[in-house]
């Protein structure tokens, strides 16, 4: 094996060590031992690459690396949101006062929903991301068949759009919440 | 692994979960020759090789069910 191709597949090898939670070290002594015995450097390479593979794998499944990480973005996502919204609700009070008490209403559930979830976990994303849902099912459908929304409404076309990114922003909470409690059932069995 | 054409990346996972569940069993062996690293050798447990058997009789049984069809 050149110094090199030998180089990458040991840093790939430390890679995959590192990656390693601390109860599976054998394993990657294992694999180090095992990318030692083999002479074809592209083979090594390949093996390497597998280990570090494996061993990403192992570090989303069983430290739960997946999970901290949805978290994370999801809480960002949310705190992004609701930081939009609560500067909108400024913007908006002065000038157009019921847009301005929408936008509250929207950082104020965000807010509630982040402290909800971060206070009880995801079982408690899980419910209000599927209130969220049901409201915005609720509220698509009564604009759709024109039950509320007519004519008369100032800016009608923005609030349509706002029901329909309120569509997709809690669909997509409500599948990041059910994959987080899962994870967590999951966890919890294990 | 050459003779499977399994990867490194999917071996690895499935060994050290048959491990976990205690299907398989590892033991490090003193290297051949002894300048290089010892190798971790694995072997299938009573409960392993119980679980192989059932399952290749299964195997067979659905294929002999196949051929008979």
């Amino acid at each position: 094996m050149s110094l090199s191709q030998s180089r990458v597949a040991e840093l790939l090898i430390q890679a995959s060590s590192g990656l390693l939670p601390e109860n599976r070290k054998a394993w990657a002594a294992a694999m180090q031992a095992e990318a030692e015995a083999i002479s074809d450097p592209a083979d090594a390479i390949g093996f390497a690459w597998g280990c570090a593979v494996a061993a990403i794998k192992e570090r989303m499944f069983t430290m739960k690396f997946a999970q901290t990480a949805t978290k994370v973005v999801l809480f960002a996502w949310l705190g992004f949101m609701a930081a939009g919204t609560l500067y909108a609700s400024t913007k908006f009070w002065g000038i157009h006062e019921p847009m301005g008490v929408v936008y509250a209403v929207i950082t104020t559930t965000l807010w509630a929903n982040i402290f909800w979830g971060l206070y009880r976990g995801p079982a408690a994303l899980v419910q209000a991301s599927s209130s969220m849902f049901f409201t915005s099912i609720v509220t698509f459908t009564l604009f759709r068949n024109e039950i509320v929304g007519g004519s008369e409404w100032t800016n009608l076309d923005f609030y349509r759009q706002m029901v329909n990114d309120f569509v997709i922003v809690s669909t997509i909470f409500l599948g990041v919440s059910l994959f987080l409690a899962r994870r967590q059932r999951v966890a919890s069995e294990a | 692994m050459g003779e499977t054409g399994l990867k490194s990346g999917t071996l690895y996972p499935l060994l050290m979960r048959l491990a976990d569940q205690g299907i398989l069993e590892a033991e490090w062996r003193a290297p051949q020759p002894p300048a290089r690293l010892p190798r971790h050798v694995y072997r299938l447990t009573g409960e392993g090789r119980a679980i192989a058997h059932a399952m290749l009789a299964a195997t067979s049984a659905t294929k002999r069910r196949e051929a008979s069809a």
